[in-house]
């Protein structure tokens, strides 16, 4: 048997098989919901009491959060001011200690972003000036984050002299990693590559759950669309990226 | 890792502070740190500069140790 021809076998093989598990998950999906309508059960949804509850939500993963995040920022940029600049342990601690406060502020942009278009989605439907409650989260969570990153930024600036950038500057990632040194930037290269396997990850499996419910649910094809949008970026950005450094256009 | 370092003695021996080595090289703070605790490797170009401004070789500073788990 030729190379080729065994690999095409073995393709085959991985593809049907794939194929077959998805069709048995599809299957038992579909048996275990049966009758489920979901736009039909949506409707039935109490669209002001569900409006309330994500932006309770919304309230708890955007503004409680960067509560916390400045609680932080205040005792670490407070410490910060202590340094003797001798004691390396204490400000590497330091140092260590600003990824959780960075931490928040990145995540609670996102629930940001998306539990305001959630909320504002059953109060439209309900009482559409009950909107200007998530709005009103959106916007002061959107400029608390604007502030504490930059003030994160500043107190990254004056702990390490040589690093450039400003949150507000459009330009700030591009600033900020020509001011990094070699270590710093294998950091930054290392944490994008394995964030990029995640986000790869993820892709596959939750393009293959929206595919499913799809199906089941009748949740359209705008998810799938959207995911595909996504993956196809990311795929084609890491390539882009990677071309340019073989050939040292950077 | 397999490499060991001296970094920190040899810094001491200097008088010099982790910024200051990171100035003198031409680096930061934190990747001096980063070496001394052993979380980095530097390149080949800044493990030249360290041991010139240490005065010494680069096996002086650095010790490749071979690792009985590879």
């Amino acid at each position: 048997m030729s190379k080729n021809v065994k690999l095409l076998l073995k393709a085959l093989a991985v593809v049907l098989v794939m194929f077959a598990l998805g069709y048995v998950m599809g299957r038992l999906l579909g048996k275990g919901t049966k009758g489920v309508d979901l736009p039909a059960l949506l409707k039935k949804v109490d669209n002001e009491a569900a409006g309330i509850l994500l932006t309770a939500a919304h309230l708890l993963l955007t503004i409680v959060p960067l509560i916390c995040a400045s609680g932080q920022f205040y005792c670490l940029n407070k410490a910060a001011a202590k340094w003797d600049g001798e004691d390396e342990d204490f400000i590497d601690d330091i140092e260590e200690q600003l990824n959780a406060p960075m931490k928040l502020v990145s995540n609670s942009q996102v629930f940001n972003f998306a539990l305001f278009f959630c909320s504002a989605y059953f109060f439209i439907s309900s009482k559409a000036w009950y909107t200007l409650i998530p709005t009103a989260v959106f916007l002061a969570g959107a400029v608390w984050q604007m502030v504490l990153t930059e003030k994160l930024v500043t107190l990254e600036k004056k702990l390490n002299p040589e690093k450039q950038g400003s949150a507000f500057d459009p330009k700030f990632r591009k600033k900020w990693i020509a001011s990094c040194d070699e270590a710093q930037k294998q950091i930054i290269w290392r944490a994008g590559f394995e964030g990029f396997q995640k986000g790869s990850t993820a892709c596959v499996v939750v393009m293959m759950l929206a595919g499913i419910f799809q199906f089941v649910f009748r949740t359209g094809i705008l998810p799938v669309i959207c995911l595909g949008a996504v993956w196809l970026i990311m795929n084609n950005a890491y390539m882009k990226a990677a071309e340019n450094l073989e050939r040292r256009k950077q | 890792m397999p490499l060991k370092n001296h970094l920190k003695e040899m810094r001491a021996r200097l008088g010099v502070n982790q910024a200051e080595m990171g100035k003198l090289a031409g680096t930061s703070r934190q990747t001096i740190s980063q070496i001394e605790r052993g979380d980095y490797s530097p390149s080949v170009t800044l493990a030249l500069k360290l041991a010139k401004i240490c005065n010494v070789k680069v096996e002086d500073i650095f010790e490749y140790e071979e690792d009985n788990n590879e």
